[in-house]
């Protein structure tokens, strides 16, 4: 095992502005972040308040307006396999079968190895999410939870670099929502890639992230907030619910995002930073504009 | 006397061969005046199990029983509301709720029944959309007008089917606030099905979990003693409701687990890594044989699940 990059991504400085005809429209503003490799971090926030946005601008499908953006020591241009997305809906091609969905990539990243390696990648990948039995279905004779399993299967078959989740469970039903919770982790104890999720869910971030940023609420979105989750891994939800640092986590983040996500570091003169948050700003060694101003 | 009464009931489905229980020992009794909410996992037969009361399905063994009467057939003493709504798209919310009240209230004067669908859309805060159309309105205020229409039947018990699946979480939580607070005021006994055990906690007296087996039973219920009107945000912080949650949650989790059929099967990780795709590296991959490798193949017994 090699060492882990201590800056697997960093984001500096990250603006999205957009031009509208009555004058530019800040989306996100100074978004700064760095994530460890192996490092799993959760963006939350309301819907609307442009997390989607920064995550977008990561995986290379929206353009960067201001800032840059290191992935593993290169500057980031562009969609590519080094990054893998689950968006909300699985997005599968819906006349291929599941297990060619997944090679579909696979055959491209893997095009220096043989045809039976190949094959193995997308079926191990496909049996860990619960697909063993399944993988030669098409997606509409899988249910919505099936599909994402697919989903996930294929971001994973490829070891990106990093990993980005859009809302992965979004449309789900809660009890199904907690069951693909496990598969990704299961998947993820396996391979920990460095992992950037959204959602707005304040338990599926606790369960499943080392870090959570919570963003303000939008336009001009900013990082309001950082928290570390202090459970260790493998993560067994049931003892995760009995301990009580889980509730006093849980009320944090839901306390953020009832009173708190209209605050805007960089507007407030009296704002003190929480210590998770000190240590984030600490390491870019950035005051917010205003401040300098 | 309970209002509702369930004994020993099973159900199932399909013919000899081809044959799939649903439920088995079905046992359940409904309080006059109570919240009782019924989750499960979807495909678990929640449905079919309202259905029983409704009388839209018949039980193969035991009883379905309304006031100590069998139920033999749907009846407007049963309210039923739909995930879809369910409303005649030519008629205004008005006219669908009128539609109801005729055919129920056929005694009444034609003033009286306009009252008794005014108060009804009063109720549901739709005054100001009364002549609209179902197309009109939005998913959270279609829902509302079959709550209302339902209602205006004066039925003795509210049958809800995953009333609030189909709507986004925030119109979500209005609605829930809502009929809870409508409940509140007239008290009407209601048994609700969902999958969210959220939702569950804060409008019910009374949980009780169905539990995926095959067939499907009921599990032990869940009393939640927590004072109404229950704010939302204040619940969270509330002792008692993060106890319910944790309990109800791992119920439903472990539940899952048991009947599956396990095999497992040997699996291989083969030793390849990806190529550089996004940055040109000249011809890296054309001075090595094969793909870059980290030099250890892997293989592992996975449990695969039928």
């Amino acid at each position: 095992m090699s060492v882990l990059n201590p800056k697997m991504l960093e984001l500096d400085r990250l603006w999205k502005i957009y031009d509208t005809p009555k004058g530019p429209a800040t989306i996100v503003k100074n978004f700064n972040l760095k994530l460890k490799e192996g490092e799993f971090a959760t963006l939350i926030g309301h819907s609307g308040c442009g997390k989607s946005t920064v995550l977008m601008m990561v995986a290379g499908l929206s353009e960067v307006s201001q800032g840059n953006m290191i992935l593993a020591g290169k500057e980031a241009v562009g969609p590519g396999p080094d990054r893998g997305i689950v968006f909300q809906s699985p997005c599968l091609l819906p006349w291929m079968t599941a297990f060619d969905n997944v090679m579909l990539g696979v055959n491209q990243v893997y095009f220096t190895a043989n045809k039976m390696e190949r094959r193995q990648m997308a079926e191990y990948y496909l049996s860990i999410v619960g697909l063993g039995d399944a993988m030669h279905k098409f997606p509409s004779e899988l249910s919505q939870g099936m599909r994402q399993r697919v989903g996930i299967a294929r971001a994973f078959a490829l070891q990106p670099k990093m990993l980005l989740l859009d809302e992965p469970f979004g449309m789900l039903d809660s009890l199904t929502r907690y069951e693909l919770q496990e598969v990704l982790l299961e998947l993820w104890r396996r391979n920990s890639i460095t992992t950037l999720m959204v959602t707005h869910d304040v338990d599926e971030a606790i369960f499943l992230s080392d870090r959570v940023v919570m963003m303000t609420d939008g336009p001009e979105a900013e990082v309001g907030d950082i928290l570390k989750i202090p459970f260790e891994r493998p993560r067994n939800r049931k003892e995760i619910m009995e301990d009580p640092r889980y509730y006093e986590l849980r009320e944090h983040l839901i306390t953020f995002l009832n009173d708190r996500s209209h605050i805007r570091p960089s507007r407030e003169p009296e704002f003190v930073p929480s210590p998770d948050m000190a240590a984030e700003m600490a390491a870019h060694a950035f005051s917010f504009p205003a401040a300098a101003a | 006397m309970s209002l509702i009464e369930i004994k020993n009931a099973s159900k199932g489905f399909g013919l000899l061969g081809d044959r799939s229980e649903v439920l088995k020992d079905i046992n359940l009794s409904v309080e006059e005046g109570e919240f009782v909410v019924i989750i499960g996992y979807s495909g678990s037969g929640k449905s079919t199990l309202i259905n029983l009361i409704s009388g839209l399905v018949k039980p193969d063994t035991g009883v379905a029983m309304i006031e100590g009467k069998t139920i033999t057939e749907p009846g407007p003493d049963r309210g039923l509301v739909f995930q879809n709504y369910s409303l005649l798209p030519w008629l205004t919310v008005e006219e669908n709720i009128a539609l109801a009240v005729d055919e129920v209230f056929k005694d009444w004067t034609k003033e009286q029944r306009a009252a008794h669908v005014a108060k009804h859309i009063g109720m549901v805060k739709l005054s100001h959309a009364a002549k609209k159309l179902p197309k009109e309105l939005s998913g959270g205020m279609r829902q509302r007008v079959s709550v209302a229409r339902t209602l205006a039947m004066n039925p003795k018990v509210l049958l809800m089917d995953e009333p609030l699946s189909a709507l986004d979480a925030l119109t979500r939580a209005q609605l829930q606030d809502e009929i809870a607070e409508i409940w509140l005021n007239n008290k009407t006994t209601v048994i609700w099905i969902t999958n969210d055990p959220d939702e569950a906690i804060l409008v019910a007296d009374r949980v009780i979990p169905l539990l995926p087996t095959v067939p499907a039973t009921l599990g032990e219920a869940i009393t939640v003693d927590i004072e109404r009107p229950r704010d939302r945000k204040a619940i969270n912080h509330d002792p008692k409701f993060k106890k319910l949650r944790a309990h109800l949650i791992t119920t439903l989790l472990d539940s899952k687990g048991k009947n599956k059929v396990k095999s497992s099967r040997k699996l291989t990780l083969p030793d390849i890594l990806p190529e550089e795709l996004t940055h040109v590296n000249g011809i890296e991959f054309l001075t090595r044989r094969g793909p870059k490798r980290r030099n250890e193949i892997k293989t592992e017994e996975v449990e695969v699940t039928a």
